[in-house]
């Protein structure tokens, strides 16, 4: 018998609130964790909204809401790029592959997002994920669009589902209701602002609008979707340009002269320079959660030392019979801080444990359903860390009612509740 | 001597009344001894003084030779480990052990008494045999939870751990108290027998007249201590 099996029987002894003080201690921890863990994946699984990419040109504006509209789809351009400007680059010797984006009309609040097939071959997210078709084919046809998987979830749409087009960001009042679209294909989920987006050719959208205005309505003067078709269409403008460099030595070349070029006032970003600048900017929220599942985490120690105390007085007792086999106040001391750090240990081992599982079951889940990316099951060495330094704030803790306990042992002496 | 005390002088605290007052107070080793008195007495601070959890302010206290006075309290601690048994009037074990356990725990604190409980067998043997010396089958009882016991067993219990480890000096506070006198009367016979077959001084602290005609060695405390008459008076 030595003080660590004492201590063991004596909250074995108790096991109900042992057992609700490492339950609060564990789930605290769990909190810690989880969120460490998923700010963690959510950091990457937004830097991995887009990959592969080298550069996005759009007209000269703030890099972040250059990000935000040609990637996120969020907020709008405050200019659009001249085709000209597109082609000059697209057919540079250093640059690999291109994917135009033009955006600007949206569906029942989904945007509409014109593009290239190329969007469906070099498109990349989450590393080396390329884009994938759950069903159909891209568009191929001037009125063929390819939704997003939440799009098609949200409003039913299957291949073959025939949409509208509303001209600027909805309200529905100016629709290109005589042009009908059909879904040629539907992307697979990939947790990006992809599966938001309708996509179709930049011809249609040059369609829909060479006819479209209230006037050129009036005069009756409209032309028919074969019509249409017939026309050839070439885009004047587009919103930005995905740039894949054929190397990446030349990213800052090009970079450079994308900003000096003479037609147009136009800018480069690098995505994930740029991805970096925006999230620095959520982080304060990233801290604030961080804060708060620490304070539920002392809550915890507090608990605790409630737990701890509040025993004490039924235990002047045991703690007499302690003294009188020898026990000294540091050996009464050391039992309550052993108590402390066993629960301690218990609630931290408890939590990582318990966060370790919650991630096993459901990484594959969220990463489904959230597109947030679970990638560490195995708890990490900071997380031993972490619990490592759980059991010693707990002994720490231990030490308020350890001290409160060796001086009523010592004022008590041998004689109690006579 | 087991028991040597000169001139001693105790106050709880600096500048309070004198509670225990004794000019001579001697106990040769292996007697067996009943200091009675009533309460107020000065019994509690006496078993305080002689456990070595209390030093008086002046005076001489020497338990088994050794000067308590010119030991830090961690020291006195230690030596009460090694060198005392102790026996409460009741709820002497801890609950959430088991009676051999409880035995056993008296030598938790103490390399001493480990080592002279191996010599006696070791710490888990010499338990059961002072259990059944107690009367107290270890078969049957040393596994049981100590609140399935009476208060007469847990009283033995208590004596058994008391002697583990072959203390000097056991020292017992109304230990017969809280049983019946037919209890009292086999406590008294087997906890004096065993301190005697062990060479151990027992000291039993209790104003329970009916242990009178056990002792042939008694003190009163209001002979012994004369800061209690002077506080009986002023009363």
């Amino acid at each position: 018998m030595n003080l660590g099996t004492l201590s063991l029987r004596s909250l074995l002894s108790r096991r109900w609130t042992v057992l609700l003080t490492v339950f609060s201690i564990a789930v605290s921890v769990l909190l810690v964790l989880g969120v460490d863990r998923l700010r963690n994946d959510a950091r990457s699984s937004f830097a991995n909204t887009v990959s592969g990419t080298d550069l996005i040109v759009g007209a000269r504006t703030g890099s972040v809401q250059l990000l935000l509209y040609s990637v996120f789809r969020i907020g709008n351009a405050t200019n659009n790029i001249s085709w000209k400007s597109y082609i000059d680059f697209a057919s540079d010797r250093r640059v690999a592959w291109t994917i135009p984006l033009a955006l600007g009309d949206s569906h029942r609040g989904y945007r509409v997002l014109g593009t290239t097939p190329d969007y469906f071959t070099h498109y990349r997210y989450a590393g080396e994920r390329p884009l994938r078709l759950a069903a159909g084919v891209p568009f191929s046809d001037l009125f063929d669009v390819v939704v997003g998987a939440e799009v098609a979830t949200a409003l039913g749409y299957g291949v073959g589902s025939d949409l509208v087009i509303e001209h600027g960001l909805g309200g529905g009042i100016n629709k290109h209701d005589k042009l009908p679209f059909s879904v040629s294909g539907i992307l697979a989920p990939t947790g990006t602002p992809v599966d938001r987006t309708i996509h179709v050719s930049l011809a249609a959208l040059e369609a829909i609008h060479i006819d479209f205005g209230p006037a050129k309505r009036a005069a009756g003067r409209e032309l028919d979707a074969d019509a249409l078709r017939a026309l050839e269409l070439k885009p004047r403008s587009i919103t930005a340009y995905m740039i894949g460099l054929r190397s990446k030595t030349s990213i800052f070349s090009v970079q450079r002269d994308v900003g000096n070029y003479r037609g147009e006032s136009l800018m480069a970003i690098l995505p994930g320079v740029a991805m970096h600048e925006l999230w620095s900017t959520v982080s304060v929220a990233e801290t604030a959660l961080r804060a708060v599942s620490v304070c539920v985490l002392v809550s915890a120690f507090l608990g605790m030392m409630t737990m701890l105390l509040a025993g004490l007085n039924e235990r002047r007792r045991e703690m007499a019979i302690l003294r009188a086999v020898g026990a000294g106040p540091r050996h009464i001391a050391l039992l309550l801080v052993l108590e402390a750090s066993v629960l301690s240990a218990a609630g931290a081992g408890l939590g990582l444990a318990g966060v370790t599982l919650l991630y096993a079951l459901f990484a594959d889940w969220i990463g489904a359903a959230y597109g947030l990316f679970l990638t560490r099951i195995i708890p990490a060495p900071t997380e031993w860390l972490l619990v490592a330094g759980v059991v010693i704030g707990g002994a720490i803790a231990g030490l308020v009612p350890a001290v409160r306990a060796a001086r009523q042992s010592l004022a008590d002496g041998l004689i109690v509740g006579k | 001597m087991a028991v040597r005390i000169n001139n001693l002088h105790f106050c709880w605290s600096v500048g309070g009344p004198v509670v225990l007052n004794i000019s001579n107070l001697s106990i040769e080793d292996g007697a067996q001894v009943l200091v009675t008195g009533p309460s107020g007495s000065g019994k509690t601070s006496l078993l305080n003084i002689l456990s070595g959890i209390a030093v008086p302010d002046t005076g001489e206290v020497g338990i088994l030779g050794a000067d308590m006075r010119a030991m830090s309290a961690s020291a006195r601690d230690s030596f009460r480990a090694d060198h005392i048994g102790v026996i409460f009037q009741m709820f002497n074990l801890i609950p959430y052990l088991s009676v051999t356990e409880n035995v056993m725990l008296a030598c938790t604190f103490s390399k001493m008494r480990r080592d002279r409980a191996d010599k006696a067998g070791g710490v888990r043997e010499q338990a059961n045999d002072l259990l059944a010396a107690l009367g107290l089958a270890p078969e049957t009882f040393g596994s049981r939870r100590v609140d399935a016991l009476s208060i007469g067993q847990q009283q033995r219990v208590a004596a058994a751990r008391a002697l583990i480890g072959n203390p000097g000096l056991v020292i017992a506070d109304e230990p017969t108290s809280a049983l019946d006198s037919a209890n009292r009367r086999v406590f008294i016979d087997l906890v004096s027998g065993a301190c005697r077959d062990l060479g151990a001084t027992l000291i039993i602290v209790s104003h329970d007249e009916a242990l009178f005609p056990f002792f042939d060695n008694r003190f009163d405390m209001a002979q012994l201590n004369s800061a209690a008459s002077v506080t009986a008076h002023i009363a």
